[in-house]
């Protein structure tokens, strides 16, 4: 069978794919926006007692036509927008690419930013849960010559362990440092385990309080999985020594697949966290997968699920678990977080390659353990639009989830909409 | 006149002579191709920025004259700047259609199309890009100071016969299309069964004929192309490659189409086929093409090739493979037989295996070339690794540009 035959072959299989059931959701909330700008690349936390904070990317690095700033509104425990957008940075030039999280009292933002018109460095402010912003246009936490970007964050006793690249020469190497909830920041180091500096990107974290567990993809250190596909994805596991993060152990991810696009972590600040990802597994077949971590190791725990028989090289069901069927087409990235006793997992399933154009933002749930709840073939359908939807945000309070995601409605209109998921 | 102009004036006029005297023979073989970091650095990167710190894939690539870069990247196009900045330019990320101001517009890049194929092409008038999943070829360029993407063919319901010309947004194209762009501005469109000419104003199309039919299965049969990739030397000649059948075709620009290059072959005979006159090479599966922009070549990529192979672009002499030393070679079986890791040994000298001890150079995809003539390549992600150049360590980029340092005597 020829490569066309198959494409036709796999969209068939597709379009007879089930139907996802619905749930329990409201109607969406478009969110109100500072300009016309699109409103991308939105992350959200949650204070734990129903407040939210959103934070987002307003435009873009666009050549000659348009840059991009920091925006943060407050959602309530439903979604529903409290007051109205909050500039976190409008400086010169672009920032990009907001993390946000919640820890001693304060939301903590940290994004890269090219206002020096060179390269990026990454900068960090902190919101209170009123909105009031601490740190107008941030403080700088990395700078230097060349890149420090792409940063991570995660909670830490007195605030955020922050980790980013930083551009050595050819290559980037991991760097990290703490950022006090008083606004203090602490040395900036590179992540070293054994002496070795760790290298790459594409770097997530997940905090279980005072250890955290890290993965970033380091594709000079690539090596060869027991069924011969290629695995550039680690995973750590760090704790506090002193002022400093320190790594305590490193493993390689236990499937290529897992590391084929966009992971990252969701924690449950107890002692589980789930790493979502998603993926070619072959053919152009892209579906979303995981894996279960916990607080004392960097190896991924077993995986409690029993999986369907994939042919494909990049695939380890020992460790690994597909999140939605297999028969659902996945186009990431693919989101996570811990709320009523159990991760909710959503993702926006593949739009079809003719028209009638479909967006659909799936959901699943999985036990802390990683048991799949929800039988993977009716997953949740957590909405569903004719207009383009992407990156999926999600975050948990006490009384369910808040879902946000880019909306495109028309030029001028690309805007972030809410929905709260309550699954109880 | 002093003594010492005198002597200058002496001196030059000897280097006149000189220089008069020897023949500016620029010979390909001599030519050293050098492999350096490019973009889409390792492990991933921000979205732009310094350009071998950021971060993205690229399908496909074009430079214009003045020495910017274009990039196609999932659904943006991005732009690189002379400072060597990296910018998206058009596109929101999301498949849609819509025209416009750049930053709104919106394309289907590798849809509907054989094996995602898209190319860019740079032209005087702006840059091409065939937009498969909405049927239509798509123009960037830059009007009363604002970048813009409006719609240059295609996307109407009228299929043409050869020899009719139409409104250029009234016609369909079969399969998957490619484009090309020469340095007047006329567009050639390849589609699976022929090309089309658009009128440098943009207004009307020409369906000029189909393709030869020496790329036929069979005397009764029209022959078919997936035609994946397209470029134009300085010279006004234009070439498309297709995957499967594998063929590099010219057009040149008195309209005829010329089969130059690949042939149908036995699968087990086409090992035993290495370098030798472009008709009777093979080719494996090619999904790439660029061209010298003086017209001296044309350079073949992609699929199971996994080696840049270049065709003399007037079908003349032989093909030859880049070996990993950065010099062409000549491939007594296919290249493939010859393939090693994806190391550069700058100083190895010597031929090819399996009569030497060089493989040839790894590379899975050509995604284009600049203005001078340098070529970009890139390494399939699950080889989860770039070149490794000897003395120099592995590049930092998944994709890396092949500088062009000519042979003697070339322009």
């Amino acid at each position: 069978m020829n490569a066309r035959a198959c494409s036709w072959v796999l969209t068939t299989v597709l379009c007879c794919a089930p139907a996802a059931h619905g749930a329990a959701t409201p109607e969406s909330l478009p969110l109100p926006a500072p300009d016309a700008r699109p409103a991308v690349n939105p992350e959200l936390a949650s204070d734990g007692r129903g407040n939210f904070l959103l934070v987002w990317q307003q435009g873009r690095n666009y050549f000659e036509q348009q840059e991009s700033d920091i925006f943060a509104l407050r959602l309530d425990g439903a979604g529903r927008p409290l007051g109205q957008p909050i500039p976190v940075c409008v400086a010169k030039g672009s920032q990009e690419r907001p993390k946000v999280i919640f820890s001693d009292g304060v939301f903590i933002i940290a994004w890269h930013d090219l206002r020096n018109g060179r390269d990026w460095d990454v900068y960090a402010a902190r919101v209170g849960v009123d909105g009031t912003v601490r740190d107008e246009d941030g403080f700088l936490v990395a700078g230097g010559a060349a890149n420090q970007a792409s940063p991570a964050i995660a909670a830490a006793p007195t605030g955020a362990l922050a980790l980013w690249q930083h551009y050595a020469g050819r290559y980037y190497e991991v760097h990290g440092a703490f950022i006090g909830a008083s606004g203090k920041r602490g040395p900036a180091r590179a992540l070293a385990f054994h002496g070795e500096t760790l290298h790459g990107g594409d770097l997530s974290i997940a905090s279980f309080g005072d250890r955290w567990v890290m993965s970033w993809k380091d594709e000079r250190k690539w090596s060869r999985s027991e069924s011969g596909s290629t695995i550039t994805l680690y995973f750590a596991s760090l704790r506090l020594n002193g002022p400093d993060p320190e790594v305590v152990d490193v493993e390689r991810a236990p499937a290529a697949s897992l590391g084929r696009e966009g992971g990252r972590f969701a924690s449950d600040l107890a002692g589980s966290a789930l790493y979502t990802a998603w993926g070619d597994i072959g053919r152009g077949h892209r579906i979303s997968v995981g894996a279960v971590f916990g607080a004392k190791s960097a190896a991924a725990l077993a995986n409690p699920n029993t999986e369907p028989e994939l042919q494909s090289s990049s695939w380890n069901p020992r460790q690994v678990m597909t999140l939605f069927s297999t028969r659902i087409q996945i186009d990431g990235p693919v989101v996570a977080a811990f709320g009523d006793g159990a991760f909710l997992v959503a993702a926006r399933q593949t739009g079809a390659a003719r028209p009638p154009y479909r967006s659909r933002i799936l959901g699943s749930r999985l036990s802390p353990a990683g048991v799949r709840l929800d039988d993977p073939d009716k997953l949740l359908l957590l909405h569903e639009t004719d207009s383009s939807v992407a990156n999926p945000a999600l975050a948990a309070g006490p009384d369910g989830f808040v879902l946000v995601f880019e909306q495109d409605d028309g030029p001028g209109n690309q805007r972030l909409v809410a929905k709260s998921v309550r699954l109880r | 006149m002093s003594p010492m102009t005198m002597a200058w004036l002496v001196r030059l006029t000897l280097t006149g002579i000189v220089l008069q005297a020897t023949p500016a023979v620029a010979d390909w073989r001599d030519e050293r191709w050098i492999v350096e970091d490019f973009t889409n650095v390792l492990g991933n990167g921000p979205d732009g920025g310094p350009l071998a710190q950021a971060g993205g894939g690229v399908h496909a690539l074009c430079g214009d004259e003045s020495g910017r870069l274009f990039l196609s990247s999932g659904q943006f196009i991005d732009v690189v700047s002379r400072d060597g900045m990296r910018s998206r330019l058009a596109g929101t990320g999301e498949p849609g259609y819509r025209d416009g101001p750049a930053h709104q517009a919106q394309f289907r890049l590798g849809f509907r199309s054989y094996y995602g194929a898209h190319n860019l092409a740079c032209g005087p008038n702006g840059v091409f890009v065939p937009d498969g999943g909405n049927r239509r070829i798509r123009r960037i360029h830059k009007s009363d100071g604002k970048w813009q993407v409006d719609t240059w063919a295609g996307g109407g319901s009228r299929r043409l016969n050869p020899g009719d010309t139409a409104g250029a947004r009234d016609v369909t194209f079969r399969g998957t299309f490619s484009v090309a762009v020469t340095v007047n501005g006329e567009v050639t469109i390849a589609d699976d069964a022929g090309y089309y000419r658009v009128s440098p104003d943009g207004r009307t199309i020409r369906y000029v004929g189909s393709w030869s039919m020496t790329m036929s299965r069979g005397p009764d049969r029209a022959p078919k192309l997936n035609v994946m990739m397209g470029d134009a030397d300085s010279r006004g000649f234009v070439y498309f490659v297709s995957r499967t059948p594998n063929f590099v075709v010219r057009i040149d620009p008195d309209d005829t189409v010329v089969h130059l290059a690949g042939r149908f072959a036995e699968t087990r005979t086409q090992v035993t086929i290495g370098d030798g006159p472009p008709r009777e090479a093979f080719f494996d599966t090619p999904t790439s093409l660029a061209v010298q922009p003086d017209g001296s070549a044309v350079y073949v990529c992609g699929g199971d090739e996994y080696d840049i192979r270049r065709v003399p672009a007037d079908g003349s002499g032989t093909t030859a493979t880049l070996m990993n030393n950065g010099r062409w070679g000549i491939a007594s079986v296919h290249p493939n037989r010859s393939r090693g890791p994806a190391v550069v040994k700058p100083s190895a000298s010597g031929r090819l295996r399996p009569d030497g001890e060089l493989t040839d150079l790894m590379v899975s995809h050509l995604i284009g070339r600049d203005a001078d003539g340098n070529l970009y390549g890139s390494i399939n992600f699950w080889t989860g690794m770039t070149q490794f150049v000897e003395g120099h360590g592995l590049l930092g980029t998944r994709l890396f540009r092949l500088r062009r340092a000519p042979a003697r005597g070339a322009p």
